[in-house]
């Protein structure tokens, strides 16, 4: 076989490669046309709310220093079960952007969305009350080696998650605000 | 357990992974051969034995190595996510997730009984082939001996009883090459000897460990249709390959061609008058697809295509790392 053959049939193996992907990333795309409630991207929390026609979704109302509502993204689905995913963008100076705080509430308690941030080093674990809640508080270092907290309770048929790139402190501070 | 729930449990996302990636191997396998125009029968082999191979392993593989490819904002960014599709709800039923249990049903019962049952019967039967048939030994047999007496490496051939033209090979412990009386008086020197170099190259790959490996890993994936359909074209390319052998032992192209001829493609019997039928039976399909598989060899061997060495190992390697690449895409 000729080096120009070779060359040739690795152009157009690229192209149908190139080709199989669009192809299968345009199939990825129709269930969410024929089904509402798979996980998906909202652009606002009431759309979310009123798309997917789920109720008793916490938001906190105490937002730390680089903090604020709404979230930069809200990712949601009504289907094989609810769940609600809220990202928080650090808006500090001097501070790098980028996601700061995740809250994510679920009728699966082994519901983990995975993403931007994540505890990779559990330093203490503590079980922490929670205007009457037992609630589970993880205090480690996320990936970039920052500190994070993580705190964790159930809420009658939801468990709720808060992580964020904050002191456990701070962290109890914006999870007792979700109850006002 | 739910079926919803079984998609979610490690069995369920294996199988149904599996399935997308064998589907996704194949298509990239086609692309492939269409792309270098691969017809080295040995080389096609190699690129349909892909998606057989490839789907045992990723799903675990990627699991291990790379376990937040199961989460929610993996799933997200992906090629295609197969859950979704699994998901999608119709009238209160999900049709994808019960059409895909039909298709493994389906698959693993052919498999069941066009595979692993005459595979057991036939191990069974080559324990005992002195009680199946009425055979004499070659060299009792001038014809045979004089065509065979130029092959490197011969196993046992004998000559069996028998008016219908028949030749095949029995493979394992007690491997041998049966040829039917009736061949024998038929076929010349040269034509008889390039069919008994076929199936000796049978005989000598059912002990090759590419393809035995092949063969067990098919047989994990029994519920694969795409499997299914992969394995048995890359066995129709193993009489490609079988060809190839006799042709370059025996060094007679036109021997082997007028063999195949004889021994499966009797001149066909004129349609019957239309309107008396108007239905194929499977019988006649079967047949049909047969003929149209040896004409295809036979046209193979006369045009006597070149091997093509520099894709040996180029293109199924080609095949093997885009498969791996876009299927860790695909959950």
């Amino acid at each position: 076989m000729s080096v120009k053959r070779t060359a040739f049939g690795f152009l157009a193996f690229a192209a149908g490669l190139a080709i199989l992907v669009i192809a299968l990333k345009t199939l990825n795309g129709l269930p969410l046309i024929a089904q509402k409630d798979l996980m998906r991207r909202y652009g606002d929390f009431e759309e979310m709310q009123t798309s997917l026609g789920i109720r008793g979704v916490l938001v906190p109302s105490y937002f730390p220093e680089d903090f604020r509502w709404p979230p930069t993204r809200i990712l949601a689905q009504g289907k094989p079960y609810p769940a609600v995913i809220m990202e928080f963008e650090r808006s500090g100076e001097g501070k790098d952007r980028g996601i700061g705080m995740m809250i994510y509430q679920s009728v699966e308690d082994n519901f983990t969305p995975g993403g931007p941030l994540e505890i990779s080093r559990v330093r203490e674990r503590a079980t922490y009350p929670l205007k009457g809640r037992s609630a589970i508080l993880d205090v480690g270092f996320c990936g970039s080696g920052e500190p994070c907290s993580r705190i964790s309770w159930r809420e009658k048929d939801l468990r709720i998650t808060v992580l964020a790139r904050l002191t456990p402190f701070e962290l109890m501070k914006v999870a007792e605000s979700m109850f006002r | 357990m739910s079926l919803s729930g079984f998609f979610q449990s490690y069995p369920g996302l294996y199988m149904a992974q599996a399935f997308f990636h064998s589907l996704v191997a194949s298509i990239v396998a086609e692309i492939a051969i269409k792309a270098w125009d691969v017809r080295n029968p040995e080389v096609r082999q190699r690129v349909f034995l892909v998606p057989v191979v490839v789907p045992v392993f990723l799903f675990p593989l990627f699991q291990l190595f790379r376990p937040e490819r199961d989460s929610t904002y993996f799933r997200l960014g992906t090629i295609f996510e197969s859950g979704r599709w699994l998901r999608l709800e119709m009238l209160g039923i999900h049709p994808v997730m019960w059409g895909l249990v039909l298709v493994f049903t389906i698959t693993s019962l052919v498999f069941l009984f066009q595979e692993l049952i005459p595979i057991l019967r036939h191990s069974y039967e080559s324990g005992n082939p002195e009680k199946a048939v009425d055979k004499v030994d070659f060299p009792e047999d001038p014809a045979i001996r004089t065509a065979l007496e130029t092959l490197p490496v011969i196993p046992a051939v004998f000559v069996v009883e028998d008016d219908d033209f028949l030749i095949y090979s029995t493979t394992g412990k007690g491997a041998a090459v049966y040829v039917s009386s009736s061949l024998v008086k038929t076929l010349t020197e040269g034509e008889l000897r390039s069919a008994v170099a076929h199936e000796i190259s049978h005989v000598v790959r059912s002990r090759h460990p590419m393809l035995v490996g092949a063969y067990l890993l098919r047989a994990l994936m029994f519920f694969n249709p795409v499997v299914l359909m992969e394995f048995r074209r890359a066995a129709q390319e193993e009489e490609k390959v079988c060809d190839e052998f006799a042709v370059s032992v025996t060094r007679n192209r036109r021997a082997l061609v007028q063999a195949l001829r004889k021994l499966y493609l009797p001149p066909e019997e004129p349609p019957p008058p239309r309107g008396r039928r108007s239905r194929k039976t499977a019988k006649e399909i079967e047949e049909h697809s047969h003929r149209l598989n040896i004409e295809s060899r036979i046209s193979r061997l006369e045009s006597g295509e070149d091997h093509d060495p520099g894709i040996r190992w180029l293109v199924p390697a080609a095949v093997a790392v885009a498969a791996v690449l876009i299927n860790y895409f695909i959950v």
